[in-house]
């Protein structure tokens, strides 16, 4: 019979090797229902006045404490009435209002991946119509003579500010597709528009792997790279050390922050 | 009695009436105090708005925040300088003598010209950009001048009077025919900075160090009345130069603002110029018919102020059009004026001329554009551009019948440029041509991103 103290160790050692990423759960939503209330009824009281601007940091806190409650969640707003919980539909209100038609469609996106439809449904009636107005704000019927989205998230890129470089180049993708022809980063240095390639760069740098590889997957640069084309010699470069990354087989089960949950949401959508 | 007279008229042609002028050599000199970069000339010297490139350190030091990653950029200039000066003639009301045996036989004062050229390194900068910080050093030759000119020694004014022995006669006036030479230097060394306020909007400022050399010299020799000049023989009367090496520092400041989508962009800057002392002396020469001290005065020279202002529209990637304002406040390098001469010592009435000596300040205009073909690989890049640079020549407005001679405006001047460009990811290449009719200016720059 196995001393107690030696199977102790047994269990130990067998918890210790096992690998962390099938032990721990995803990065579940918290909901901190206090809090979230009193940030979404300060950022609601200048929404319900039109003040957009002023609106946003409020809701924004509130979505980042209580992303997805538990099914509808009403709140009164100090003896003014009241309001269902949909921070990211609200957001997205007020970049449409302030003309942010990029941030708004991130933000309306969100609202569907956090299932407010399915709590706010009278509210949000116009969510579809809202969602399609911004894409046809953004998107191009035909190549743009400019890419500021791609030049904007290329600076951010070199400044290291790498989530405001993954908007940017999803911002450009909805835009206009990657094509590899030759636009302008800043100044008068061409690059190839790849926004695709460079938003995988950002999320690889924000600790969201597997979305980056996903991305790499489906880039034009591995076309332009296998054609030799003189544009993408720097790509070329790159290319290889993130795939190399990409082959670690650990990140089938890669533990996803809110950060990469959100690109998750984003990504999905884009791609109906 | 007129052979007398002629003597006379002689010897009082060749009292100092000539040293009675200023320092000739600054007549035919035009400082233009340019601004760095081929990309830069070849859109007419409009880059206020732009500012995108590693020459934004001295341009416009708030473009440098539109630089993401670190460049330098290194340039090649060569300059082809027409001085025009007055040469000969007589001036307008008085008929020349006219006759086979004299050389006063135009109507008219009649321009010389001479050329000179200078090629030199004229700039080098680093920029570092970190996040909404860009910092730059650079080292920039702001003036590389040299003038090398000789004048036949115009005629003035014919008037009767009586000579020093008190005999009536003709007296005649000559300018003396002079041999100048003249370099100017100026370099900057330089450290910038810009901030990114918010998104589109920037600020930025510059500290330069100057290095300032000056050395001319003007001799005077005193031909024949009727003759032309003959430098190896005619007697050296006096000479003047103007030599120094000052330093001193400097400050601009700039702003650059972009829309959203950078379709239109709105720059500016103010460029304090540096003050600089040199000394100027007057000198006889061993033929001189009147002998005096020689006279030294501390003199200065101001590099006049900039104030700018910017507009450049972009509508699509391939194609910009800029647009600048620029007032140069050349009237700073009369602050301090000095009468090479001493003229006040030799005759009172004429200690106020001296403060008769204008250049005016300038308010130039530029104008450039520019094409890439972005479908060619390395990009080609096109540009052409023109600016209008207005009269700002050293000149005389009292009575003195010499320095009205000399003295003169020259006209306005336009400036054509064209220029082409073929850019990599991490190099490009520049050059560019800025011609006018007195300045041509040829440039060569290379950039690197690192």
């Amino acid at each position: 019979m196995m001393k107690p103290a030696v199977l102790l160790l047994c269990v130990l050692t067998w918890i210790s090797l096992t690998p962390r990423a099938e032990a721990a759960s995803p990065d579940a939503p918290r909901c901190d229902k206090p809090r979230a209330e009193e940030a979404f009824i300060e950022g609601f009281d200048h929404y319900s006045r039109k003040r957009w601007a002023a609106a946003i940091p409020g809701l924004e806190e509130a979505a980042s404490l209580c992303p997805r409650p538990d099914g509808p969640w009403v709140i009164s707003l100090h003896g003014f009435g009241q309001a269902p919980y949909l921070p990211y539909f609200y957001l997205g209100r007020c970049h449409v209002e302030l003309k942010d038609h990029p941030a708004a469609l991130r933000q309306l996106y969100l609202s569907v991946c956090f299932e407010e439809p399915a709590r706010g449904k009278s509210r949000m009636e116009n969510l579809d119509s809202m969602t399609d107005a911004c894409l046809k704000h953004i998107r191009s019927p035909q190549r743009p003579q400019k890419h500021p989205f791609f030049s904007e998230g290329f600076a951010a890129y070199v400044q290291e500010k790498w989530e405001s470089a993954a908007e940017r180049m999803w911002d450009s993708l909805q835009n206009w597709p990657e094509d590899g022809k030759t636009t302008y980063s800043n100044g008068r240095w061409p690059e190839a528009y790849l926004p695709r390639f460079q938003l995988a760069k950002a999320l690889d740098k924000l600790g969201c792997p597997r979305q980056a590889c996903e991305l790499l997957e489906r880039s034009l640069v591995n076309d332009l790279v296998a054609q030799g084309n003189p544009r993408v010699k720097a790509e070329s470069q790159e290319i290889v050390k993130l795939k190399a990354a990409c082959a670690d087989r650990s990140l089938r089960t890669q533990i996803d922050t809110s950060v990469c949950q959100r690109w998750d949401c984003w990504l999905r959508q884009e791609s109906r | 009695m007129k052979r007398i007279a002629a003597a006379l008229f002689l010897v009082l042609a060749r009292c100092p009436l000539s040293a009675q002028t200023n320092l000739e050599t600054n007549a035919g000199v035009q400082f233009n105090f340019s601004t760095p970069g081929a990309g830069n000339m070849g859109l007419g010297g409009a880059f206020l708005a732009l500012a995108f490139d590693a020459s934004a350190a001295y341009t416009n030091p708030a473009g440098l925040s539109t630089i993401t990653q670190a460049e330098s950029l290194i340039e090649a200039r060569h300059w082809s300088y027409t001085h025009v000066f007055t040469d000969r003639g007589r001036i307008q009301g008085q008929a020349p003598a006219g006759g086979p045996d004299t050389e006063d036989t135009i109507a008219g004062l009649r321009d010389g010209q001479a050329e000179d050229q200078v090629t030199g390194l004229s700039y080098f900068s680093y920029v570092y950009p970190r996040r909404d910080w860009s910092f730059a050093f650079y080292r920039h030759e702001l003036v590389n001048f040299e003038a090398n000119f000789s004048t036949f020694g115009a005629y003035l004014e014919r008037t009767r009077g009586r000579n020093p022995l008190g005999i009536p006669g003709t007296l005649d006036g000559r300018l003396a025919a002079l041999r100048n030479h003249m370099e100017v230097g100026i370099v900057a060394y330089g450290g910038s900075a810009s901030y990114r306020l918010s998104r589109g909007l920037s600020i930025g400022a510059t500290l330069s160090y100057f290095d300032f050399s000056i050395n001319s010299q003007a001799d005077r020799f005193l031909p024949s009345l009727a003759d032309a000049p003959d430098f190896d023989d005619d007697p050296l009367v006096n000479f003047q130069t103007q030599q120094g090496d000052d330093t001193d520092w400097g400050f601009a400041g700039g702003f650059l603002w972009e829309s959203g989508q950078k379709t239109w962009s709105v720059g500016g800057v103010y460029r304090q110029g540096p003050d600089f002392t040199f000394q100027a002396r007057s000198e006889p020469g061993v033929g001189a018919l009147l002998r005096f001290e020689p006279r030294g005065r501390q003199a200065s020279f101001h590099v006049p102020d900039v104030y700018g202002v910017g507009l450049a529209f972009r509508p699509i990637d391939a194609f910009r059009v800029a647009l600048d304002f620029d007032r140069i406040l050349y009237s700073q390098l009369t602050d301090g004026f000095v009468d090479i001469f001493d003229l006040a010592s030799l005759s009172p009435s004429q200690e106020d001329e001296i403060d008769r000596f204008v250049i005016d300040d300038a308010d130039e205009v530029h104008l450039g554009l520019e094409y890439a073909f972005l479908r060619r690989w390395p990009v080609l890049t096109l540009r052409a551009g023109a600016w209008h640079e207005p009269d700002h020549s050293l000149r005389f407005e009292g009575d003195n019948v010499g320095f009205l001679a000399v003295f003169r405006p020259r006209g306005d001047q336009m400036h054509y440029t064209a220029g082409v460009g073929m850019a990599l990811r991490r190099i490009q290449v520049d050059a560019a041509i800025d011609h006018s009719e007195r300045v041509s200016v040829v440039s060569l720059s290379a950039g690197f991103r690192h």
